[in-house]
Formats: C-alpha cells, structure tokens, sequence
C-alpha cells in the first residue's frame, strides 16, 4: 500500500455507516472500507461525467470527493464570501509563484461535489481544429482527432444543454466593449453556454446561479448517477493506492471536515478500475503516491492566464444585470489571444478597485459606470507542480516572453476598445499603476516595458500535468487513460490534455472524460 | 440537515492579528465628509460594526485556507504592522499610526515600487475587503440594484429572450 502522507493510521474494518445515496463524510462516526466495480476520485467535471455514464452502464459506481457537498439550492444562498470559502480551493487563494519575469497568478479551482464545474461562467468551447490537429501529428495521438471526440462532444453539449447567449442577454458592461470593439474594427461573435434558455442574466454564476440554470456536472450528471448504481462520499480525500499483483486495486484515503479537533476516520475503497479525476493541480499528488515517476509527471502544466480591464464610463451600466459572459473575439492576426466578455460580482470588483478610504469609496459609489471585459492567453508549458508542505502542492510558473507579450497586448487592446467606446478611466489590473485616461495613455503603456510582478494575472484552466502520450517515454498515460507505469489506473481529468487548448476547458475536458468513459464501459461490461 | 450546521468554519486569526487587521480594514475603509476640503480634517472612521464584520469574515477565510497558506497569509499581516518604518518612515506600528497616516500609508505600499510591497498590499486588502460591500448599505453605496447579491434580477427583457437579431 501507498499513501502520499505515510501509513500511520490504522486500516478501517467498517462497511459505509449510512444508506444514503451521498454520504457526508465529515458526519460518518468512523471509517469504512468498501467495494465497487469503479472508484472514482474527483466529482468534478471529468470524475462526475464519466462516473454518471460507468453507472448507467449498469456498474457499481462509488465517487469519492474531498470537499463537501451541497444542494445547488443551497449554494445560489450563499453571498460570494461563502461561495469562496466553501466551494473554492484554499477559498479561492490558491497561487502559481511566478519564476522570473512572471506574475503571481491566483488559480481558482472548485473543491467541493461537483468541483470546477459548479464555479464556471458556463463558457462552452470546443477544441479548435488547428490543436486537434497538432495532437495528431505532432504528438500521434491519432485517437484525439477531431472526428473521433465528435460523437462525445455531442453528447456532452446535449447533456449540459450547450446553447448561443442570445445578443439580448449582454449586459450594458459588454455592450460597452462591443461596441469599442466594432469602432476598432474587432468582431465579437456570441459565446455558446451551458444554460440552456433558462438564464435569467442574474450574473454571478461563479458563485452559484440562483436558479440552477447553469448545468454543473451535480445538475446535469448526478441525479442519473445516483438513479443508477452510483454512490458519492464528500469529504473523503484520497491519498494513497493500494496495489496486488502490479496493479492498482484501489485506493485509501481519509475523510475530512469533522468538527474542529474531532478525529479523523481512515477509508479504503476497492474497485476492477480505479479513476483518478482530482484535476489538473492535485491528480499528479495521487500518481506519485502510487509511485508513478513518469517522464512529464507535474511537468508541461498551462495555465491559460488571464487578465481583466475595467472602464468607467458615463452611462450607469448596471453591469450586473446580464449574461455573465456571452460574447468573444478569438483572435488578433490568431496570435492566440482570445477576449471573453465577463463580469466581476460587485462586492468583489469594489475589493479590487485602487485606492484606500476616500479614493476606494469614490470609485465604489460610481461602480455602476464601469464595465469589465477579459483576455486570455492560450500559453507554453511553462508550470511545474512540486510536492509542498502539507496537503497542497507548490506550482510554479515562468511565463514565456511571448505570452507576457500577448497578455500585454491584450489588455492594451481592450483599454483601446473601452475608449472607442467612450471610457473615462481604464484600470489596468497592473498593481500600483495610476489608470489610463486617453488613447494616447495606452499608446504609452503598449510603448513602455511592463514589470510581470505587478501584474494581477488570474488562471482558470490549469491543464497537463498528467498528459497523455503515445510512447511511455513522453507522457504519463496512454491514450485510453491508463497510467503507462501503473496498469489498472486510469485519468480522466484535465491534467491529460497533451497541451494548452486556448480555449475555456471545461467542454473539451468533458468530452475526454466522455470517450474514455466509453472505453472503459467497453471493457467493463 | 441544513448546510450550517454542517460547516463548522473555523477562524485563522489571533487576537494580535485580528486587531492590526482591524487596523488596516479601518484605513481601507474610512471615508470623507461630503463637504471634505482634502487636509485629512474631514475623515470619517467606518461604523464599527462594519468593520468588526470585515474582521470577522477575513478570519473565516484565513481559516478555510491550508495550514501553510494560513501561515503566509498570518505572515502578510504581521508584515503590515511593521513596515510604516520602511515604506513612510515612521517608527511606528501601522495600528499605532492616525488614521489618516494608516491611510498614507496603505497608499504608498500600494504604489510602491518594489512590487513585492505592492503584492503585499493587494494581498492582504483584497481578502481584508472581500465582503466588505457584500450586504446591506455598503452593498447599496455600490448602486446595486437588488436587496442581497443572492436575489434574482428584476426581469425586463424576458419576453425577446432566445431570438438573436
Ligand atoms: C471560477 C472558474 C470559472 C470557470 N469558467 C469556465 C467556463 O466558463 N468555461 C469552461 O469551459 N471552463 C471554465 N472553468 C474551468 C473548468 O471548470 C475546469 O476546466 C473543469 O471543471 C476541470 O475539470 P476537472 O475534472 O479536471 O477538475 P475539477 O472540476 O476541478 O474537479 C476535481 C475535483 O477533484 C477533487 N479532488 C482533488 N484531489 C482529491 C483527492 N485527493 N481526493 C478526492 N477528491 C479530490 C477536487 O476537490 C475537485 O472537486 C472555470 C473554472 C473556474 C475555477
């Protein structure tokens, strides 16, 4: 047996100490140990999808999950702090350290049932041509073609109910950029969501949609899950493997989130295959904890970085009132910089205005008037992921000069568009700088060099750091998911993505998870 | 069982570092009087209340993070405290200062031109601010619109959704 912090509790004897469907396992009075035809680790958009379709294959399907669960009733009650400290990772404080002339970058991932998906602007892309392409004939990954993940994108965008925001849902704040956009000669085309026609534009998905709306993975795969033979544990964090015979059987962990002080309870859970789903920053931890070495093991991780600009203008624009995001522009001269349209919650966009005391609040009292708008870079491999003290890994991050480049020439663009379109002010998301008030100010500012430390840079889709390969000796698992160096262990997360995407995630991720699911089911049935 | 009871949230803070926090969250959120000339004479200290909620809500999120962010972020504050002298000069403790020197200096942290104070700053006053204009008539001084951030929007297009021009 392997454990990623040693062996030193004792084995649990007990079966699961409750009948319902989803165990909380913060309120379970001692460990179990139980067996399954599938585990799964992770409930986020990989683990829960591919948990829901093993299940209605007629398997016994238990999916363990480390942070806790709530009905998405509960969470559209939550104020955006609460969201942050329930359903965020290190409440939404998670960080790249930036190597060189790179930024620190706050990296927002879900933890909680349901994982990242719970949190997402319900942006849905598919993965552009031109890289399906690259995993084929640069990487021979011939089994992630475009035409091989089209049945499954399919089926994904059916389930999740993939629809074009229409132009009527924009917010004021978007219209605003739009219409900059259009003076400079950019055309913004409608974004696709995962919230069918029932979005109401209340605008603050990434804490909770106060009507569902949004098809989450607890939304949209789930209730079949728990129709069918599947099972949840929250609060049931793995953290080791349990071997025979060379393959991997299983896996143990230790369930968390009891009250303070209270004792903590050992699990393990055996399966014929074990799924691994914990995402991009925390499945490398599981690998090495079953003693993978692969070459590229927490290695070639991108992060997509992102950066937001804000405008003020004259008009009240109620920013809130919208789609949060619905429209895009995927690229200048296809550099790889993609424009999403986004809005940030009030409480925290008056957090993050400049200034202390008079000069926050006079900004504060005119947040109606600005608009938000966000650029992304579709990035190298530039992040490595180091065990850390304690539960978390360390992730570093060196950004290469080209994507520092278009970061900076994306938000010059953008503070280009906010005066198009008539700003007053722009705020660059640059710490300390004092804001642009013309055009000719943001000439200077693309002119002049840019210190990447005092970049307030944020990442939303960490992806690779378990990629998939064709050869052993360029990847951590094959392209059916399976660990190359330990048989029986199978990944389905983001971290098998061979490369950055450009793209928001969650959709292409989805559908990875999707055909291996079909895979295995193949397999297994 | 209701989500609350389920959530046993645990605070991060101790006492010494609640009180330069309320220090900071103060500063961060004084005001001026409307008729205010500029001279620091016509600053208003934030309703206590506020800023014990502020305190209050920070220590939580302290709390919610791993025991090692928990230490950094414990460390970002004690920092705070003692840089007056490095950043303005003063050979002060920040909760010592006025509030219109904590002000000046919260400033010149933020404009600093080592980033690494600048980081310092931002660090610290973003999760100090987090539900600072979350609720109540701090959320309405932000020209919101709706009683609470979890209220649904007032619909007034509903009847053209789902056609695209
Ligand atoms: C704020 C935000 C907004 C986003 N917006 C969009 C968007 O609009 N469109 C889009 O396409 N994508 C978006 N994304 C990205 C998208 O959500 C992710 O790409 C996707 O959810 C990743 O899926 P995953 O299965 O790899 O990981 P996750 O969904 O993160 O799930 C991993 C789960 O595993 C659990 N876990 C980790 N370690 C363990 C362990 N040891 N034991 C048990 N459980 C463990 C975690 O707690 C987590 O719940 C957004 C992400 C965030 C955070």
């Amino acid at each position: 047996m392997r454990s990623l912090f040693g062996g030193l509790a004792r084995a649990p004897a007990a079966r699961i100490d409750s009948d319902a469907s989803i165990v909380h396992g913060r309120e379970l009075s001692r460990g179990f140990r139980h067996r399954a035809d599938v585990v799964v680790v992770g409930s986020g958009a990989s683990g829960m999808t591919l948990a829901a379709i093993l299940a209605e294959a007629g398997l016994e399907v238990l999916v363990l999950e480390e942070g806790p669960y709530y009905r998405h009733q509960d969470i559209a009650q939550f104020t955006p702090t609460q969201s942050l400290r329930r359903l965020f990772r290190e409440a939404g404080m998670l960080t790249a350290i930036g190597v060189g002339q790179t930024p620190l970058i706050s990296l927002t991932v879900g933890r909680a049932v349901g994982g990242s998906s719970l949190l997402t602007g319900g942006v849905c892309y598919r993965i552009p041509s031109r890289v399906h392409h690259e995993w084929v004939r640069e990487h021979g990954l011939t089994e992630l073609s475009e035409a091989r993940l089209e049945a499954a994108y399919v089926e994904v965008e059916r389930r999740i109910a993939v629809t074009e925001v229409p132009v009527d849902m924009r917010s004021l704040s978007t219209a605003k950029f739009v219409e900059g956009a259009e003076k400079l000669g950019i055309s913004m085309k409608p974004l696709r969501r995962n919230t069918g026609h029932e979005c109401e534009g209340n605008g603050r998905c990434n804490f909770g949609c106060p009507i569902g709306a949004k098809r989450s993975v607890d939304i949209a795969y789930l209730p079949s899950l728990l129709a069918h033979r599947g099972r949840v544990v929250s609060d049931a964090m793995v953290d080791g493997v349990i071997e025979r015979g060379g393959r991997v059987i299983g896996v143990r962990g230790q369930l968390l989130g009891g009250a303070f002080g209270a004792p903590s309870h050992r699990f393990e859970v055996e399966a014929s295959a074990v799924i691994v789903a914990c995402g991009t920053v925390h499945t490398p931890g599981v690998l090495r904890a079953a003693g993978i070495r692969s070459y590229g093991l927490g290695r070639f991780l991108t992060l997509h970085p992102c950066a937001r600009v804000v405008g003020r203008f004259d008009d009240a624009l109620h920013g809130w009132d919208g789609a949060l995001q619905s429209c895009f522009a995927d690229s200048l001269d296809d550099d790889g910089t993609l424009f999403n349209s986004v809005y940030t919650p009030v409480n925290m966009l008056a957090a993050s205005f400049p200034g202390v005391g008079p000069e926050l609040h006079a900004r504060v009292r005119e947040l109606t008037h600005y608009g938000v708008f966000g650029t992304m870079v579709h990035d190298e491999a530039g992040g490595r992921l180091v065990p850390g003290i304690g539960r978390e890994p360390t992730l570093l991050y060196e950004m290469a000069p080209r994507d520092l480049a278009r970061l900076k020439k994306g938000m010059g663009v953008l503070a280009e568009m906010a005066f198009a379109a008539g700003a007053r002010e722009v705020l660059l998301p640059i710490f300390g700088m004092t804001p642009l008030r013309t055009m000719d100010d943001t000439r200077r500012f693309a002119a002049e060099p840019l210190d990447a430390r005092r970049l307030e840079c944020l990442s939303f889709h960490p992806l690779g750091s378990a990629r998939m390969a064709n050869d052993r000796r360029r990847g951590v698992v094959d392209d059916s998911g399976e660990c190359f160096e330990a048989p029986g262990l199978f990944v389905v997360d983001g971290s098998v993505l061979p490369t950055s995407i450009g793209v928001n995630s969650q959709v292409p991720i989805m559908a990875m998870a999707t055909r291996l699911a079909w895979r295995l089911r193949d397999r297994l049935v | 069982m209701s989500h609350s009871a389920r959530d046993w949230e645990r605070p991060g803070l101790s006492e010494r570092k609640k009180r330069i926090a309320r220090a900071a969250i103060e500063a961060f959120l004084a005001d001026r009087e409307p008729a205010d000339t500029g001279d620091g004479s016509g600053l208003v200290v934030p309703d206590a209340a506020w800023c014990e909620r502020n305190v209050r809500s920070f220590d939580l999120h302290i709390g919610a993070c791993s025991t090692l962010l928990r230490f950094a972020l414990g460390m970002l504050v004690v920092l705070l405290e003692w840089l007056p002298i490095v950043i303005v000069g003063r050979a002060s403790r920040m909760s010592r200062l006025s509030l219109e020197e904590r002000i000046r200096y919260l400033e010149a942290l933020e404009r600093h031109r080592v980033s690494w104070f600048a980081l310092l700053f931002i660090g610290t006053k973003l999760p100090m601010l987090f539900a600072a204009f979350e609720e109540g008539a701090p959320l309405a001084s932000t020209g919101f619109d709706r009683r609470t951030t979890q209220t649904r929007r007032r619909l007034v297009i509903a009847a053209n959704r789902g056609q695209n021009p």
